[in-house]
């Protein structure tokens, strides 16, 4: 209290403004609580927890360097790095999640680099997940091993959106339309085809939104919208493949995954082609299967449970970053306005840490991703038409906002949403329909200074 | 509510009586206004009047950075001298590609290391050499996966150099812009691209890696090669060019003119989070813990020449240099003031006298190891090398620990200055 009070006086003597915001400035710093990293430059996404035990780190350390390096074709030189593919989409996870920040969709020569095509058709399996393309499998394949063909490339098409702000300053959208290429002229694309780009998002904080407790999760959904808010939000509820039943969906675009642990194995079996334990067969279809038979393994599973364990670790204890400018009048303003805009009844600031099975630094933190990780109908301007588990083909999961004003520190340029179709915090907003039309309208309406004040929040973060 | 507190203290003190002009007015008659404010807003709440200790901390906070600056400075420009020579030997050995030059040309990387391997101790605080500029992967940029840049065994036609169709022509913009486009481990420039150049890959278990003069006579890729390591030379000059720049006191607006008008608290604070960094996460963590966890060669800092165990010794100096506030010039221009420890000492002489024995523990531990360090990760736990490296992985951690501890007294020193 008596730092609210110093302040406070500080700015009646040195300032003209009353009181300043006084109560505001403390309580956001800490985006993880004591797990908060001070970092603003490149490496802004890729610390340990602040409070990370010396055990823990180890772990952190010899995680990071199998997130980073490059994974080869069997038999490699004796190597507990090879076993890629035979399909795959990238060589590495770092190759997307760029020092673990925010991927960049596509390659200067167009094809795409940390953007994925999930694919299916319709209806649900018994477990309630999407049904795999029967020549295709779950997800487009756009690399493969030297001596076999990548199932296909995407070729994008980009149409500009023209629109308005009241105030009469016009803006662009992009818009990308995709075109799947299949490699093989004998395969065709099935008629009722249903495609889901997934562009790489940040990978730090995990740790932290798996220790909040499902309970707290669920609390704020309002399926029925029963407040008459407009806004309903849905939790999805999806098959862990390690427990084998059905669990609160935390993590991915659609919150399709449970936990950190089968995020991470599904990423390396569907993205780099590697087995582990959690997923013992690589990701191929029945005559993929056949056709890649004599091909050499990299183990079986390629990734042993040891080393799956330091990559979780890794994910669990990278910290998110604390913010930044909170004195800012206009960061402050921005603040006013994001909640005057009912951005927070999605993003939600704050959220308690439970007691984390394995990790006693993510235990018990108070943290402000500004996500409720509960789905949301956002219209159809953003809609994929592909369902997952209980997310419908417009429902996405509120993406958490911490660390986002250090996206381009880290990674040079900025693509936000699924497809990474908006190139700035601005566009991103400007895409929001359905359960946040309201809060787009709001944005759209605001003077250019208002829009100006609530980017400086969101740069805050 | 937070209004009623205030005007309730407000009611007790006896400061606040004074009218606001006459304070402004005596402001503005001292320089160090906000040392006396502090004072005077100290006695008037009633909090311990700890004012002596906050000023002496800020002044030798200043001292610090400024000396610190000064180090930064003249350790970036000899590592951008060092890198230098070093393109000038690759010159020479592309110019005449002979066994000699090539040995004047390793000889040149080696030379150039420890210079620039005392600058790691600047890292970790988003400062010129990981701001937003992202200079580090490209001048040092580790591990790498060397069959992006040229072949390796099992894959004779990897890499750039290889690859005339995606890029008939290599040049240094090329490189840069190349840089870990396909993930963390994809370096294409820098250090340890050079290196893999010189050397090749390390398939010896007694020596380094064994590169045939003959890459750069007869193959069919000799002139790209060569055409590789001169962008390489260089972007490392370029590159350490920028960095020098950013802590050069005669240029104004840069980094270092930030860095030093900066609250020197928040200055200081930044250097001592950095280091903490790089003594744990860095050195401890991915320089040897990883190779020595995974018992893999590719996972050693310098694993294509085996210069690994001599870049940790040049890492450590870095620190014993940053903590004393020395830089040994070459001839009798050795750079003196107050080092890091002159802060610590004043915020716990404890703590601060256990850091120096640390970093004196840790340089007599790395000395330990065996040499070459990818022979030493090998065999079980109790094995002469593998013990030696967990002793300087502990010694490491134990050193971040106790930064861990200055800095959270340091960060209560700042709150305390500001409610003061």
């Amino acid at each position: 209290m008596r730092d609210h009070l110093i302040l406070t006086l500080l700015a009646l003597l040195f300032s003209q403004e009353p009181l300043c915001y006084g109560q505001e400035l403390p309580s956001h710093r800490l985006s993880g609580g004591e797990t908060t990293v001070f970092q603003s430059g490149q490496n802004a996404f890729s610390l340990p927890l602040a409070n990370i035990s010396r055990a823990h780190r180890r772990e952190h350390v010899v995680g990071n360097s199998f997130f980073n390096k490059n994974w080869i074709a069997a038999p490699g030189s004796p190597s507990a790095r090879d076993g890629l593919g035979p399909l795959f989409n990238a060589r590495s996870c770092s190759a997307c999640h760029l020092r673990d920040g925010r991927g960049q969709p596509f390659r200067v020569d167009g094809t795409p680099l940390a953007l994925i095509f999930r694919l299916s058709i319709p209806g649900q399996t018994p477990h309630g997940g999407p049904i795999p393309v029967p020549n295709l499998g779950l997800q487009l394949a756009t690399q493969a091993l030297p001596s076999i063909q990548p199932e296909g490339t995407v070729l994008r098409e980009l149409r500009t959106i023209s629109g308005e702000f009241d105030d009469g300053n016009s803006y662009q959208l992009h818009k990308s339309v995709f075109q799947i290429q299949l490699t093989r002229s004998d395969q065709a694309l099935p008629q009722n085809l249903l495609v889901g780009p997934r562009l790489a998002p940040p990978v730090f904080g995990l740790g932290l939104l798996e220790a909040i407790p499902a309970e707290s999760i669920q609390k704020n959904a309002d399926p029925q919208d029963q407040d008459h808010d407009g806004i309903s939000g849905r939790y999805n509820w999806v098959w862990n493949s390690e427990s084998h039943q059905h669990e609160l969906g935390r993590f991915g675009w659609k919150a399709n995954q449970a936990s950190l642990r089968t995020q991470i194995a599904a990423a390396f079996v569907n993205d780099i082609g590697i087995t582990s334990t959690v997923h013992p067969i690589e990701a191929l279809t029945a005559d993929q299967k056949t056709a890649y038979s004599s091909l050499a393994h990299g183990g079986r599973p390629e990734l042993d449970d040891r080393i799956l364990d330091r990559v979780v670790s890794y994910q669990a204890t990278l910290a998110p970053p604390a913010r930044r400018d909170l004195d800012d009048p206009d960061v402050q303003q921005g603040w006013r306005h994001f909640q005057n805009f009912n951005c927070q009844a999605c993003h939600h600031p704050t959220f308690e840490t439970g007691r984390h099975p394995e990790f006693e630094e993510l235990s018990f933190q108070t943290i402000h991703p500004f996500s409720d990780l509960l789905l949301h109908d956002m219209g159809p301007g953003l809609a994929d038409a592909r369902p997952d588990f209980q997310a419908t083909g417009s429902e996405w999961r509120t993406p958490p906002l911490w660390g986002l004003g250090l996206t381009r520190a880290v990674n040079g340029n900025e693509f936000y949403l699924h497809d990474g179709r908006a190139r700035s915090l601005e566009e991103a907003i400007l895409w929001h329909g359905g359960e946040a039309e309201a809060s787009r309208v709001a944005f759209q309406s605001a003077s250019h200074k208002t829009r100006a004040q609530l980017l400086s929040f969101l740069n805050s973060l | 509510m937070l209004l009623k507190m205030l005007q309730i203290e407000l009611g007790r003190s006896s400061f606040f009586r004074l009218s606001s002009e006459l304070i402004m007015q005596m402001l503005r008659q001292v320089s160090d206004y906000s040392a006396l404010f502090l004072t005077w807003l100290s006695l008037g709440l009633g909090c311990e009047p700890s004012l002596g200790a906050a000023s002496t901390l800020t002044s030798l906070c200043r001292e610090t950075i400024e000396n610190y600056s000064d180090i930064a400075f003249a350790s970036y420009s000899r590592a951008t001298e060092s890198a230098r020579n070093l393109q000038g030997a690759l010159e020479q050995f592309t110019a005449n590609p002979t066994r000699e030059n090539l040995s004047k040309a390793k000889n040149a990387w080696r030379d150039s290391r420890p210079s620039y391997l005392r600058t790691e101790a600047f890292r970790f605080y988003a400062g010129p050499i990981d701001d937003e500029n992202g200079l580090e992967p490209l001048i040092n940029g580790w591990p790498i996966d060397e069959f992006y840049i040229d072949y390796v065994e099992g894959a004779p036609e990897s890499g750039i150099i290889h690859d005339e169709k995606t890029y008939p022509v290599i040049t240094p913009e090329l490189l840069e812009r190349q840089n870990e486009r396909a993930g963390e481990t994809a370096i294409t420039c820098g250090f340890h691209a050079i290196e893999f150049l010189l050397w090749g890959q390390d398939l010896s278990a007694t020596g380094p890696g064994n590169r045939p003069l003959s890459d750069f006579t007869q193959s069919p890729q000799a002139e790209r090669r060569k055409a590789y390591l001169l962008a390489c030379g260089e972007l490392l000059v370029k590159h350490l060019e920028q960095v020098a720049r950013a802590w050069n006191p005669r240029n104004a607006g840069n980094y270092r003119a930030s860095f030093q008008t900066q609250d020197p608290l928040r200055s200081f604070w930044f250097s001592l989070y950095g280091l903490q960094t790089f003594a744990g996460k860095e050195l401890a963590g991915e320089r040897l813990l990883v190779a020595w966890d995974t018992r893999a060669q590719e996972d050693e800092h310098s694993c294509f020449s085996d210069n690994t165990l001599a870049d940790l010794h040049s890492d450590l100096q870095g620190i014993y240099n940053l903590y004393h506030g020395v830089f040994p010039g070459k001839t009798n221009a050795t750079l003196t003031g107050p080092g890091m420890k002159t802060v610590f000492d004043q915020i716990s002489a404890k703590d601060s006298a256990q850091l120096g024995d640390l970093i004196k523990e840790s340089i007599r531990l790395a000395k330990a190891i065996p040499e070459p360090f990818d022979q030493a990760i090998l065999g079980n736990d109790s094995s002469p090398g593998r013990s030696a490296i967990l002793a300087c992985v502990e010694s490491l951690e134990d050193m971040a620990l106790v930064l861990s501890k200055l800095e959270q007294q340091l960060l209560v020193k700042m709150r305390q200055r500001s409610t003061e």
